[in-house]
């Protein structure tokens, strides 16, 4: 029964999807708005459809409907209430269908929140998130349905399918599922994924808007106000996912790391860093009237890299820890892929041939911020473009090799990144320290120096300091320069405007808090500076300094790491809850001769149990790293073999890793920060009111 | 002869039945071990440290694994091949010669970048030559907006002198003009 509720619901959905994007075309062609209104309410009603089809699969699950088959392949009888929710997400079909919930989601709230102020853009606002909408639902229906059943044919062969293949055939009740994959039972794995879908289809939302503009031709700035916000809250939740994501390939994987430049990891970079161009861009556009095309253009990109993220992640084809199963849907992924991109080209390319692109494109000085906000437009093109050459090398030549146009496979692993992404990341720290010293339209040299010249001498004084200390990494010291000469040059601006407010008589922390939430967009924009600064402290650390070492130790024994000492004090063999073997090695942490902690690291032996014999196998052995963590640096150590009681250990020595989760608090919070909502009329009755001198602190904007 | 042909057979079978009982033993014992063993343990060459493998394992991927470096790699496959790693530095080996070995085995994609030198020059040559691109689409761009720029200021100045031929009306709201004049200072903001 809850099996028809699904299939039912998500069909449904997919009509009204369809329903919404044809009415809302007609409407906007013959101007009958009661068509448009019509489309709205359907393409409102997808949500509660696939509301009620989500639930109907977290209940299957809960109530271990393993005649199922999504239901018997992420979840078994043992498996953990809270990841029989989660299971959702943990295969291709389920989240898909959360997937599409999540793009229903985002559509209905766009069009409850914008529909008065954006009315001429909603037609197509509608056709292009149901048109989206409508592809995912088409996979979720027709090629990836979770709502397959077990049948069991009169022959006594057993085959999924949504209804029954022939006469006679018989839904076939599995006694216990294959529960779910082990690597996604972690509290990271709870919220990575929906973070990360949430950015992705987020995104969606803003290239809708900027479709509408182009379509109906009002590109004026009401699509970019509407589009705004929804960017930032995408983009919020896509740097949410990296960080999460990151976490768990720290806590899950085991390699002592959490980033390796897998190419499913960059899928999801990739619509970020446009994300991060676009969201600069939209100032200068909102300041100035400047960089319409652009902006057109970085929206546009970040959609397609979602949709080209999603098509990596979904079809197998790129190889990767974090992809799904190959499966059918990348063919038709491919193809909608293709569809948006040549679509959207040529629309942009139409209006810009008839020249309703140009805004004020007028650059009055190289020494501007809209000329710094623009370079750093380019270093984050140039940074997406190379490592989209590094994701996307092996597919490419795999295909010229195919063609008979190439002999080998280039693959680009982990080490051709650094060496042609530091100069993108060493330009765009020296711009997150200068453009937002510098004036709108144009700033002389003098008093832009005057304005560095503090941030400067810290800088040095801190490249001296680690030269001092005995730090011989030239990159790295070049590479702490460039960090806090960013830090020091954003917290320089944030004290010039508390000092100017405690001057007229605040305390500093009223003046801060009144400062931030006078202008809570640019002083959010300045604490996301801030949380990249934290971040970048932390992977110099942890890349330039990290130490490993590989050692087999007997009961007793002892290795050294940097200042560290582990001794290893025995093994130990435990069952879990959920029918999980785990093998658990003891050891102490020492430093300087004192014990300073005890680990754990062990190994969880996952089994699976065959539904027809009963027989229990073991399936995925996970390494757990057992870590002592300070600010300062992580001791992190994981079991790689063990013989007996003989254990062979692999321990990292992490410095200042605990920087990189600390940044991305503080990003997260200054992202919040801009996103809350100002209280304009009121702030701008108190401009006017300003005297002239006062005034002077609120001009620059973001 | 027969007597001692029977103490021979009867040395046999108590010698069989040792060797038998030893075994079971031996297979017991194993089994007592608190925590069962997870495959034989490799032992390495003199003067070899997993340190050292994993030096090179890291330049490389296995054949079979998604995008995991060698040295992270926790599958049977990769253990196996750290071990090779591992004999073949025993026998002196250089990197390169090991990396090599296996590229020459399994495959091109089996380094972390290209080992050939026209392969490594495409894939570190696209990048620079995208990096080289764009900072022309881009000072294009630039000099592009500037020159509207320039065009722009000759224009404002021309429009700021207008005003002292053209007086401000007497009949024009004070207020007006201070608003206006509030508006414009908003703008150079």
């Amino acid at each position: 029964m809850i099996a028809e509720v699904g299939i039912i619901t998500t069909g449904l959905a997919f009509v009204a999807a369809v329903y919404a994007l044809v009415a809302a075309l007609a409407g906007a062609q013959a101007r009958r708005d009661r068509w448009v209104i019509s489309a709205r309410n359907a393409a409102l009603t997808t949500f509660p459809l696939l509301s009620v089809a989500n639930l109907a699969l977290i209940y299957a699950m809960l109530n271990h409907e393993f005649s199922i088959a999504y239901v018997w392949q992420t979840s078994s009888l043992d498996t953990p209430r809270f990841y029989l929710v989660t299971g959702l997400w943990g295969s291709q079909a389920g989240s898909l269908l959360f997937w599409s919930w999540l793009m229903s989601a985002f559509t209905f709230a766009a069009l409850l929140l914008n529909w008065q102020s954006e009315r001429r853009l909603m037609p197509v606002v509608i056709a292009v998130t149901m048109a989206t909408l409508g592809f995912f639902l088409i996979l979720n229906n027709f090629i990836e349905n979770p709502f397959e059943r077990y049948w069991q044919l009169p022959s006594g062969r057993i085959e999924p399918a949504l209804f029954p293949p022939i006469d006679g055939a018989q839904v076939f009740h599995p006694a216990d599922g294959q529960g779910l994959n082990p690597l996604l039972r972690h509290f990271g794995m709870v919220f990575h994924p929906p973070m990360l879908y949430l950015g992705f289809v987020g995104f969606t939302i803003p290239f809708a808007f900027a479709i509408a503009a182009l379509v109906s031709g009002q590109l004026g700035p009401g699509w970019l106000r509407a589009t705004r916000r929804w960017a930032l809250v995408a983009w919020l939740f896509l740097s949410l996912g990296l960080l999460l994501g990151g976490r768990w390939a720290y806590d899950v994987l085991g390699w002592g790391g959490y980033w390796g430049w897998d190419p499913v990891e960059n899928a999801a970079l990739l619509p970020w860093l446009t994300g991060t161009a676009f969201l600069h861009s939209a100032v200068v556009q909102e300041k100035r009237g400047m960089l319409k095309f652009w902006n057109m253009l970085l929206i546009i990109l970040t959609y397609l890299l979602v949709v080209l993220g999603t098509f990596a992640t979904r079809s197998g084809v790129v190889s990767s820890v974090h992809s799904f199963a190959e499966s059918e849907i990348g063919r038709p992924m491919f193809a909608f892929l293709a569809l948006a991109m040549i679509g959207s080209f040529a629309l942009l390319s139409w209006r810009q041939q008839r020249g309703d692109l140009r805004g004020v494109d007028e650059l009055d000085s190289l020494v501007s911020r809209e000329a710094f906000f623009l370079l750093n437009n380019w270093l984050f093109l140039g940074l997406t473009v190379v490592v989209l050459w590094g994701s996307w090398a092996e597919a490419i030549t795999t295909i010229l090799v195919d063609l008979g146009l190439r002999s080998t496979v280039i693959n680009l692993g982990p080490d051709y990144y650094p060496p042609v992404t530091r100069w993108f990341l060493a330009g765009l720290f020296v711009l997150m320290g200068i453009a937002p010293l510098a004036a709108w339209r144009h700033s002389t040299a003098k008093r832009l120096g005057r304005a560095l010249i503090v941030p400067v001498l810290l800088a040095v004084a801190v490249m001296v300091a680690l030269f001092v200390t005995g730090t011989d990494d030239l990159w790295a010291v070049g590479g702490y320069g460039l960090v806090a000469f960013a830090g020091f040059a954003t917290l320089t601006e944030i004290w010039k405007g508390v000092r100017a407010r405690h001057g007229r008589g605040e305390n500093y922390w009223k003046a801060f808090t009144s400062l931030v939430a006078r202008d809570r967009r640019r002083y959010g924009g300045y604490f996301i500076h801030l949380g990249i600064v934290v971040l970048g402290i932390g992977v110099i650390g942890s890349s330039a300094f990290q130490e490993i070492t590989t050692q087999t130790l007997n009961v007793g024994e002892r290795l050294s790491l940097h200042d560290y000492e582990m001794q290893y004090n025995g093994l130990f063999e435990a069952q879990a809850e959920d029918g999980r073997t785990m093998v658990i090695a003891r050891a102490t942490v020492y430093k300087d001769g004192e014990i300073v902690g005890h680990i754990r690291p062990r190994r969880d032996i996952f089994f699976t149990t065959d539904p027809m014999t009963g027989q229990r196998t073991p399936s995925t052995n996970m390494s757990i790293p057992g870590t002592y963590s300070t600010l300062a640096a992580d001791f992190y150590a994981r079991i790689e073999t063990w013989e007996g009681n003989r254990v062979t250990f692999r321990v990292y020595y992490n410095p200042l890793i605990s920087f990189v989760w600390l940044g991305g608090v503080v990003l997260i919070v200054g992202t919040l920060v801009a996103l809350w909502p100002s209280r304009q009329p009121e702030r701008a009755a108190q401009r006017a009111t300003l005297p002239a001198g006062a005034r002077g602190i609120e001009a620059g904007g973001d | 002869m027969a007597l001692r042909q029977q103490r021979h057979r009867a040395r046999r079978v108590l010698l069989f039945a040792l060797v038998w009982w030893v075994g079971v033993l031996v297979l017991l014992s194993l089994n007592m071990r608190p925590v069962a063993a997870q495959g034989g343990e490799f032992v390495l060459p003199p003067g070899v440290t997993w340190d050292d493998v994993n030096k090179i394992a890291r330049k490389m991927y296995c054949d079979v694994c998604e995008g995991i470096p060698l040295d992270e790699c926790e599958s049977v496959a990769c253990r196996q091949w750290r071990e090779e790693i591992a004999r073949q530095l025993g026998e002196g080996r250089t990197e390169d010669e090991i990396i090599d070995y296996f590229v020459e085995r399994y495959g091109a994609d089996v380094a972390s970048v290209p080992r050939d030198r026209t392969d490594r020059a495409i894939a570190f040559g696209v990048p620079v030559a995208i990096a080289l691109l764009l900072a022309l689409v881009g000072v294009g761009q630039v000099r592009r907006l500037q020159r509207r720029g320039q065009q722009a200021g000759a224009t404002a100045r021309r429009s700021a002198a207008r005003p002292q031929a053209r007086p401000v009306p007497d009949d024009v709201d004070p207020a007006l003009l201070e608003r206006l004049q509030r508006e414009l200072e908003g703008l150079d903001g």
